[in-house]
């Protein structure tokens, strides 16, 4: 028991005879307000509180009827908290009282001091307004006490006598003591609820920075937009609502890209009212009309006017109802102010509901969606670009050489990488088709990204060009130099180094006539032996004058020449350098292999070496007469 | 001398005619701010030849070798030397292999070691 309560207590116990007169009657006044008190420091909501102050304690005090007020902080309105012994319908007719100067628990709470009326002819003298309704059903007396702790209003209680009652000092004491236990218990139980919802909202909050946590890191995901999209929609059936929805522009529509529910049943039930009854996307409701606007939506009630109004027919509203909406929230996704779908909520089963207030949150949830979409439409432009740029740098298929097989590989540094990096090496095989030559091309430019694909895709299709005219290997890279330095100027700011071949196939295997423009040396397997095509010649793009030699390399049948950029020999692993030594050993023991397993062999022996972590790219070609 | 970064070291030494750039470690693409930053203040102070001594490399590639080809570039529209050490190692082989050791003042072209 409180120290306030035992003072109380004195107050009840200490008072001079009851109107009754006798001992009995006070031991038996401090009895019940000791079990008052133990029961209303039990009690732990306002309602409860009320419903003890308008039973126990209007017994205890020996009231007809009682009622028990309390007032929201700052609020002008008193609200019942509970009502007993009322007739008829009073109790739903007082339900809510405005604060109105001038009748009697009005006056109780403004002035902060009890009314007390004795009887009928009180009430009709001091409130004649108010005193058909204070003396109806046989009323007499009332006693109407402010509910107040220190500086707070808490509200009120009205007691209601069916005879006149004299409140003398010690009656008066005693009464304000009951509604100061009440008044006190009212106080704790609005601080407990005060409390109760403060660690709600702070778990909630907490909850939901949890969740946006989530979202974000999903959005940062190596995924596609709609997986994305799809996991984000999983994700706020979890806990943030029933059902979530997400619609994207396509085109000149919207369109929804997924729909989430933690019943696969009803998921299914959705897909399926979609299909017999498509969205119409005109509308001028739900997702599609907020991705036009931009403006979000809240409807804390899905009124069924609304079900009503957006249904074809009788059957179409009745499979909506089923759904069984109750409660939505529709949020635009905004890049850099322009809308670009809508992220919807709906509560449904749970009964949960949605408020202006969720607006900042589920906007936030939103905004993550709609980042992470921008970056993915970054993502996809640059994928876009790489693969466009990549067309131009690589063969998609090498001719077919009769006599030769070709094979031709390249690996980006990251396979992560393969869709977003332009490299700068290149591997090409191109027909001179009046002089029935083949031209064998394997280049490397320094450094990366478009700038280095842009230089890589001038001496594709340079060599392209020159090799048409018929001109011998070095003049082919001399007119490569000459064209590189008149697009890029003598800074120096790019170079490249290439190994480049013309080739003429005969019926006993193929000649080829070689020059290297600061190119790895070429490698020749003849058998299980591999022989260093040792070549010296100046980079291209840096120097006006090139210093290049030619070289003639016969292939016997079977022979195989290798070019490759030097990402094969300067690979690093845990065991140093793969190095020139290690890739010629590797070659003798591919003897006697297609181009295509030398290529693959080559490749995988690099991947393996390096753990698949590529550290530069790689670009060979492989060539081999038929056996 | 710079602070080591990455696996790149660069010690400088002055003398009347020439600044010397010594570098230890790797000179490629990660490293390779930390040698441009060098190479451009030893510019500024427009010494009438800059060596850049490679031979410690254990490690040059295209960016570095890019590195010394501005440099190059720098000096001769300046009217002023780059020279270069390149030992006969790793650093040798790359230089000889893009057809580089020509085209360069090579201080140690002919040295035994």
């Amino acid at each position: 028991m409180t120290a306030e309560a035992d003072e109380l207590l004195d107050v009840v116990a200490g008072s001079p005879p009851t109107p009754r007169g006798d001992e009995g009657g006070a031991r038996t006044r401090t009895a019940g307000f000791q079990q008052l008190t133990e029961q209303l420091s039990r009690a732990l909501t306002p309602a409860d509180i009320g419903r003890l102050t308008a039973t126990t304690a209007a017994a205890l005090i020996g009231a007809d009827a009682c009622a028990a007020f309390g007032r929201r902080e700052g609020a002008d309105v008193l609200d019942v908290l509970h009502s007993h012994g009322w007739p008829g319908d009073a109790h739903t007719r007082f339900s809510e009282v405005p604060l109105h100067a001038g009748r009697p628990m009005s006056d109780a709470v403004l002035t902060r001091a009890p009314v007390w009326l004795e009887d009928a002819e009180q009430w009709r003298t001091r409130y004649p307004e108010m005193a058909p309704i204070g003396v109806s059903e046989g009323h007499q007396a009332s006693a109407v006490l402010p509910l107040q702790v220190e500086d707070r209003d808490l509200g009120a209680v009205v007691f209601s006598f069916y005879r006149p009652r004299v409140f003398d000092g010690a009656e008066r004491e005693f009464l304000v003591a009951v509604a100061a236990l009440c008044s006190q218990a009212l106080d704790r139980a609005r601080l407990y609820a005060a409390e109760r919802d403060a660690r709600a909202a702070a778990e909630r909050e907490r909850d939901r920075m949890a969740f946006l946590a989530r979202a974000s890191r999903l959005m940062e995901a190596p995924l596609s937009v709609e997986e994305r999209l799809r996991q984000l929609a999983d994700l706020a059936v979890n806990g943030i609502a029933d059902w979530s929805a997400v619609h994207l522009v396509r085109g000149s529509r919207v369109e929804r890209v997924t729909v989430a529910h933690l019943d696969p049943a009803k998921i299914a039930f959705v897909e399926e009212l979609e299909r017999r009854y498509p969205p119409d996307p005109d509308a001028a409701t739900g997702a599609i009309e907020v991705t036009r606007t931009g403006v979000p939506v809240v409807m804390p009630d899905v009124p069924d006017e609304l079900l009503v109004a957006s249904a074809v027919d009788a059957v179409h509203l009745e499979l909506i109802r089923a759904i069984g909406m109750r409660s939505a929230i529709v949020v635009p996704l905004l890049v850099r102010g322009r809308s670009l779908g809508a992220l919807t909520l709906v509560h449904a089963e749970s009964g949960g509901r949605f408020e202006e207030e969720d607006l900042t949150f589920v906007g936030q949830l939103a905004a993550t969606a709609a980042l992470a979409l921008d970056n993915a439409a970054l993502y996809e432009q640059q994928r876009l670009v790489a693969q466009t740029l990549q067309t131009a740098l690589l063969p998609t298929e090498l001719p077919e050489v009769p006599g030769v097989a070709c094979a031709g590989r390249y690996r980006p540094p990251s396979p992560d990488l393969t869709e977003v990096y332009v490299g700068g090496d290149l591997y090409d095989v191109h027909e001179d088709e009046d002089r029935h030559r083949w031209a064998l091309t394997v280049a490397d430019v320094c450094g990366k990204g478009p700038q280095a694909a842009a230089m890589t895709a001038l001496i594709r299709h340079t060599v392209h060009a020159e090799v048409r005219h018929g001109l011998a290997p070095a003049e082919v890279l001399r007119r490569v130099n000459a064209t590189v330095l008149r697009h890029h100027g003598g800074a120096r700011a790019r170079f490249a180094t290439m190994a480049h071949a013309v080739m003429t196939v005969d019926p006993a295997g193929a000649t080829v006539t070689l020059v290297n423009g600061g190119h790895p040396a070429p490698l020749v397997l003849r058998g299980d032996r591999a022989e260093w095509v040792e070549l010296p010649g100046t980079l291209v793009g840096v120097y006006p004058d090139l210093a290049l030699t030619e070289i003639e390399v016969r292939l016997g049948p079977g022979d195989l020449l290798l070019l490759y950029t030097d990402g094969v020999t300067e690979a690093r692993g845990p065991d140093g350098w793969f190095g020139p030594e290690r890739l010629a050993a590797l070659l003798s023991s591919l003897a006697g292999a297609s181009a295509d397993v030398v290529a693959d062999g080559v490749m995988d022996a690099v991947s393996e070496f390096q753990g698949g972590r590529f550290r530069d790219d790689v670009a060979l070609l492989a060539v081999r007469a038929d056996p | 001398m710079s602070e080591p970064s990455g696996m790149l070291r660069i010690d400088r030494t002055s003398h009347a005619d020439q600044v010397v750039l010594i570098m230890h470690g790797e000179l490629a693409s990660d490293t390779l701010p930390t040698a441009q930053d060098e190479v451009t203040a030893a510019e500024a102070d427009a010494p009438p030849v800059l060596v850049l001594d490679l031979a410690p490399l254990d490690y040059v590639d295209s960016s570095g070798v890019r590195l010394v080809l501005l440099a190059q570039h720098v000096a001769e529209e300046a009217g002023r030397r780059l020279a270069v050490r390149l030992g006969r190692g790793h650093t040798r082989r790359v230089f000889d292999m893009l057809g580089l050791t020509s085209r360069l003042e090579v201080l140690d072209r002919d040295d035994a070691s």
